[in-house]
């Protein structure tokens, strides 16, 4: 290793600094630097140094930036995924300016930063010589690379005669610049790596490890703890959350039939049984399937006591040899059941009426206005035969 | 990048008898130090705070932002706005550090290091929200335009959120880099002061080694400026983009094209506001009198007069253009659902009015300008203001859109959408005490550089030279050079 | 000791170009008054009054940007400014005439109720239109007339007296209490200027001069975006003069690092206007609603399709590329091109946001918009070389005078 000797001199005020600077370079010696605890301005040039190119550096990494921003929205909007976004055209510039000014300045900076911190020779952990403590504080540092023929003792003394506080000679190993922090800097970084290494293998191995089911840490879609859109209001209100999803009272889903909101009388009262004759059948005619679905439920649940001919006298009747007390209404020709409006008769068989019991379990609303719907069909086959169209 | 001669008239820049050393013990008395019960006990409420917005996102990321209070046309509400508050105060200390440096403006050295740094804590704080707000915070990573095997699946370059997400992570990074670089040869200050071993390696590690070369010293020169010069369009365009998130879209009281320039001035408003804040606490606590001095609060607080007439113009613009359009939309949305006193949102509007607008015209007095505790009060209010502007803009122009049938019932935010905004202060503060206590608040090199022509003992030595005709004068400099 | 060049000796080439300028105008302004203003053809009377409208509105905002520099720098305490705010001052001495002239020509299309360029001026139509009904309180003679009066007359005033106000440094030495009420006089006369400008140029007055063109059409950004417009150009205006005056060797205090910093304020408001040209074209691009991009559709598709291309690479391309280095901002003579480079793109600029909107169907740039252009570069000329005679080129006694002696960059 080869060694250097340098001569130091410290001076307090930029104003001593400059004549001695302007001294010592007429004087033949190699000022090696000088530290400072600030930029002064114009210690630069007096030391004849060149001027920095530090931001050509800067615009070429800015035209980078711009490039590849540009390149890369061009490719992937024009070229991979030519998508319609509010039928703009598939170039739409204006709206790539942001982005591409955004990597302008960002390639731009990050690469200025770096190639200072690289012709700096600066960076973390890196440990330069210092000469003097105090050049980072208070002191304007000259240091001066001795030759062979060089007196320091002269040269101390010249220092002193200029205004140096505090002069001294210093022998270095050259090649110190690139010396490193205290800390055993590789080991530190593989240190590092390898931490980072074994926490993301063993995070992956976690899987084969055993075969029982693992922790799920993000139950993303699979078992989404989130609040459900339509949950149900008390499930919501019970976490504490405040959510006015809830559909408006009477609101209708749609598909859905409309409700019967006739409720069941009182005792002793007939005031709904009446309100219902108002209440219209939503359906209005049977297609032939649905005309023999009807009559499938009508043989199901009402034929066996109204009778498979409409007649009231079906098994459990019987002519009065059934089981059942009371004679069924006769639903077709008798012109009581004949006017009766089909709210009225839905109303009864919701509800039910006399002995008769409710369906409203057995059937649904739908099936029961279906249902209604092919009793009056029957009734009007028998009042005008000539429209007769079901004879099963 | 500062005047080699200043006159007399202007107010010194660091007060008292000082020498680069003084300097230097005076800006590093708290990092050299035991902190103060007080710094102890803002800490500690501080990550307090922190610790409740923790819970509050913990719960927004399990159960969902349901846990929010957002409803059918208030999609964005809280965490907008709290998004774009925070970016606002988040242009304060580039603005400082690079537009004033290249208009330079020397009072920018005393507050540009905390600036910059609250710069950083509000833009991480900001962050928070649109990220939070995408539910499954775990697919945020979707937004970056990865080459995948999704499809190919890409991100909508068209949209103004994804500019957003460049623009905000550009300017954060550009923010640290600039942030770091001015801080490396304080760092190294404090480093070869240090008395324990361990304080030297950690300044040592994070000082990068820097030695005061002239050399390192012109390349910091030039690196600081080309990257002034890159922030100062960087700082205009973050808030134009966030600006953009509304003006881009179909919305009465969004889609203005004065939107870019008028957010940027807001920001820059608030952001001063923020600093004016946290440089009058820090000069207090830290007994920074010498540096912070009554100037550089005067010279903050005329931006913020000039800032926030800028403001209060471009609110009366889109008022009147409200009006003028004739179009009865953007009519409503200014002249029923904002400037009308008595609508469901009308307080928020004459809360913004009074706090931007009216209140901080009182800076054009100079002795309100020099008072420390109107300065005080008024920059919280200012913040508050500028609260109100974005909540504004958000919540009035959404809770009634086009549909009537969609008018949604009164917004107001559940306990957690709160939390999460408490907890961000928790943040902020959180940072903003470490950083108070580990690096220079106030940036030593660029003090020690303006010293001899702003520094008041030094100041008082140029009588001669002020006196001196003006022919003379300019002779001297000839054979000087 | 050398002694300062104070005294301004008129220039006798200036007054020759003034006067050549000028007449060549004239006889222009003459034909085109002869054969086109009271044309039965409202498109051929429209296009000479057109021409004059934009070239006179131009040039006075140019003007009072110019002021409003001075303003601006007045209230930032800026000291680099003041070895040239002499020349500033002369400039901005033009505010009155050119705002007399624009204030005549303005006046003439409301007294002789020219409904082809500000169509909300025709009764009828209004009265039909519930739109120009609606904003009929904004939009009306009595108005208009008395805001273009109070614009003109209070900019032409206030900068009289910043000016006036600057010939008190001219006296003698001022202590340093002396010194500060200077500054603070200063200051509150330029927060005045500053205040009235905000609310005319900031805002109200290119909504009723040029806005109003196309009574329907509304964008927020207009004011803003002119202003950046005049101010990068009244940049270039003071860019070219202070050289002038440099290589006529006055301005002795003034040197390369002037030049350089008034170089970044060409270079960083050229990119500025960009920005709010961008914000305003995207905005509407973007949101694509039909009464807003009729202001752009046939200037990006018709007849203004070059202008709309020049508009952009005249002021933002060769700026941003020409005037990035450090070099090209100390070099004389390319910033002398520079400047007038701004200038024209920006005079072409208001050429087309006003002929754009007047004669949609046809751009024809000729003989008349270049005629008219000379007619005021030459009174300019003249004017500027009259105010430049008046007072000492250096303010000597200004507080901050000696800061812009050693001014480096």
């Amino acid at each position: 290793m080869a060694i250097k000797k340098f001569v130091v001199g410290c001076f307090t005020d930029e104003k001593e600094l400059f004549p001695a600077v302007k001294t010592i370079r007429k004087s033949g010696f190699k000022i090696h630097d000088v530290y400072t605890p600030y930029p002064v301005h114009g210690l630069d040039t007096a030391l004849g140094l060149r001027e920095t190119s530090l931001h050509t550096a800067g615009f070429i990494y800015a035209l980078i930036g711009l490039c590849t921003a540009f390149g890369g929205i061009g490719w992937i909007l024009t070229i991979d995924w030519p998508q319609n976004y509010g039928g703009k055209p598939h170039f739409a510039l204006p709206a790539w300016i942001p982005i591409m000014f955004e990597c302008t300045v960002l390639f731009s900076a990050v690469g200025m930063v770096l190639t200072f911190c690289y012709i700096c020779q600066i960076g973390p952990l890196v440990k330069k010589h210092r000469f003097h403590l105090r050049a980072t504080d208070d002191y304007f540092v000259m240091v001066i690379e001795c030759t062979q023929q060089t007196n320091t003792h002269d040269l101390e003394g010249l220092l002193k005669s200029l205004g140096a506080c505090e002069t001294k000679t210093e022998t270095v190993e050259s090649g110190w610049w690139l010396g490193r922090y205290d800390l055993p800097a590789p080991s530190v970084a593989s240190a590092v790596i390898a931490l980072i290494l074994i926490t993301s293998l063993s995070a992956c191995s976690n899987g084969d490890a055993g075969r029982e089911q693992n922790r799920v840490y993000m139950p993303d879609m699979a078992y989404s703890r989130a609040v459900e859109t339509y949950d149900d209001k008390e499930h919501i209100t019970n976490k504490g959350i405040f959510y006015n999803a809830e559909p408006a009272k009477g609101s209708i889903a749609r598909g859905s039939d409309i409700p019967f909101l006739i409720a069941k009388d009182t005792p002793g009262s007939t005031l709904n049984y009446l309100a219902a004759q108002k209440i219209i059948n939503p359906i209005t005619s049977l297609s032939s399937d649905d005309q023999e679905e009807a009559h499938r439920l009508y043989l199901v649940y009402c034929g066996i006591c109204h009778g498979q001919k409409y007649d009231g006298n079906g098994p459990l009747y019987k002519d009065g040899s059934g089981p059942f007390p009371a004679k069924p209404a006769t639903l077709v020709g008798d012109p009581k059941y004949d006017a009766m409006p089909e709210g009225q008769m839905f109303y009864s068989v919701t509800y039910g009426k006399n002995l008769m019991g409710s369906y409203a379990s057995q059937l649904t609303t739908k099936q029961r206005w279906m249902v209604i719907k092919y009793i009056k069909m029957q009734q009007e086959a028998v009042s005008k035969p000539q429209t007769n169209t079901n004879s099963k | 990048m500062h005047l080699k001669y200043e006159s007399q008239l202007r107010e010194p820049l660091v007060y008292g008898e000082k020498t680069y050393g003084q300097v230097t013990e005076d800006i590093l008395k708290p990092i050299e130090r035991k902190p103060s019960k007080l710094w102890y006990v803002g800490f500690f409420i501080s990550s307090a705070l922190l610790l409740f917005g923790v819970y509050s996102v913990y719960r927004d990321v399990t159960y969902g932002i349901g846990q929010w209070n957002l409803n059918k046309t208030v999609g964005w509400g809280w965490d907008i706005t709290n998004f774009v508050w925070w970016v606002g105060i988040g242009h304060a200390g580039t603005l400082i550090s690079a537009i004033l440096l290249l208009f330079r403006q020397g009072w920018r050295t005393g507050v540009n290091r905390a600036a910059e740094a609250m710069t950083i804590f509000a833009v991480l704080c900001a962050g928070q929200f649109p990220v939070f707000h995408m539910g499954r915070v775990w697919m945020a990573f979707y937004t970056l335009p990865l080459p995948n095997t999704r499809g190919p699946l890409w991100p909508n370059f068209n949209s103004p959120l994804l500019w957003d997400v460049f623009a905000i992570s550009t300017y954060l990074t550009v923010s640290l880099l600039f942030w770091y670089s001015g801080l490396i040869p304080d760092l190294a200050t404090v480093r070869d002061r240090a008395k324990t071993k361990f304080t030297k390696l950690m300044y040592g590690i994070g000082s990068f080694g820097w030695s005061g070369s002239t050399k390192h010293w012109q390349r910091h020169e030039s690196l600081c400026l080309v990257l002034a010069g890159l922030s100062t369009p960087l700082v205009l365009s973050v808030h134009t983009i966030v600006s953009f998130d509304f003006a881009t879209s179909v919305i009465p009281g969004w889609h203005t094209t004065i939107f870019p320039p008028y957010f940027v001035a807001g920001a820059v408003f608030s952001g001063f506001a923020m600093v004016q804040s946290l440089m009058l606490v820090v000069r207090k606590v830290f007994g920074m009198e010498d540096y912070i001095t009554i100037g550089h609060i005067e010279a903050m607080n005329k931006v913020i007069v000039l800032t926030g007439s800028i403001v209060g113009v471009a609110y009366l613009t889109e008022l009147f253009m409200g009006w003028y359009s004739q179009n009865k939309y953007e009519g409503y949305t200014f002249w029923y659902s904002r400037a009308n006193l008595f609508s469901p949102y009308g307080w928020s509007y004459w809360g913004m009015m009074a706090c931007n607008v009216l209140s901080p015209q009182i800076f054009w007095f100079r002795s309100m300008r020099r008072n420390i505790f109107v300065t005080f009060f008024m920059s919280v209010i200012v913040n508050i203001g500028m609260w109100f502007e974005r909540f504004v803009i958000i919540v009035t122009s959404l809770y009634r859109d086009y549909l009537p049938s969609s008018w949604s019932i009164y917004y107001s935010p559940s306990p957690w959408e709160i939390g999460f905004f408490v907890g961000t202060f928790g943040l902020f503060f959180t940072c903003f005490f470490m950083f108070s206590k580990y690096a220079p608040v106030i940036a030593v090199a660029e003090i020690k550089y303006i010293l001899k022509t702003s520094g008041e003992s030094f100041k008082n030595k140029i009588t001669k030279i002020e006196t001196e005709p003006l022919d003379k004068f300019v002779d001297e400099q000839k054979h000087a050079h | 000791m050398s002694a300062l060049k104070l005294h301004f000796e008129s220039h006798p080439k200036l007054i020759r170009w003034g006067y050549i300028l000028s007449i060549i105008g004239i006889i222009a302004l003459v034909a085109g008054f002869s054969t086109e203003a009271f044309s039965a053809d409202p498109e051929i009377s429209s296009h000479f009054w057109g021409t004059l409208m934009y070239n006179s509105i131009f040039w006075t905002l140019v003007c009072n940007a110019v002021m409003f520099f001075i303003c601006i720098t007045t209230l930032a305490m800026a000291g680099f400014t003041q070895s040239f705010r002499r020349v500033a001052e002369a400039i901005s001495t033009l505010v009155p005439i050119f705002g007399t002239i624009a204030f005549l020509v303005l006046i003439y299309q409301i007294i002789s109720h020219n409904h082809h360029i500000y169509h909300w001026l025709d009764k009828d139509a209004v009265a039909h239109d519930p739109i120009l009904k609606g904003k009929s309180g904004f939009l009306n003679p009595t108005f208009f007339v008395i805001w273009t009066f109070l614009a003109i007359g209070l900019w032409s005033f206030l900068g009289y007296r910043i000016r006036k106000i600057s010939s008190e440094a001219d006296q003698g030495p001022m202590s340093p209490e002396q010194g500060k009420a200077y500054i603070w006089k200063n200051t509150v006369n330029a927060s005045l200027f500053i205040v009235w400008f905000a609310l005319t140029v900031g805002s109200t007055i290119h909504w009723l001069w040029t806005m109003s063109i196309d009574p329907h059409w509304y964008s927020t950004m207009f004011s803003w975006y002119n202003f950046a417009s005049t101010f990068v150009s009244g940049m270039s205006l003071i860019a070219i003069w202070v050289i002038f005056m440099k290589k006529n060797n006055y301005l002795e205090l003034t040197n390369q690092e002037h030049i350089h910093d008034i170089g970044k304020f060409m270079f960083g408001f050229s990119i500025f206007w960009t920005y709010l040209w961008f914000s305003q074209f995207m905005l509407i691009w973007y949101a694509n609603i039909p009464e807003e991009t009729v202001y752009f559709y046939h200037r990006m598709h018709g007849p203004y399709k070059f202008f709309f291309y020049a508009n952009l690479v005249i002021n933002f391309v060769c700026p941003i590329l020409i005037l990035m280095k450090r070099k090209a901002k100390r070099n004389y003579n390319l910033m002398i091109f520079m400047s007038i480079l701004i200038i024209l793109g920006h005079w072409m600029d208001f050429y087309q946001e006003f002929m754009g909107s007047i004669q949609k169907s046809h751009a024809n740039m000729g003989w008349l918009d270049f005629g008219v252009l000379c007619f005021f570069v030459g009174i300019l000329l003249l004017g500027v070389n009259k105010a430049l005679g008046k007072k000492p080129l250096i303010p000597v006694y200004h507080p901050f005078i000696k800061e812009s002696v050693i001014h480096h960059v």
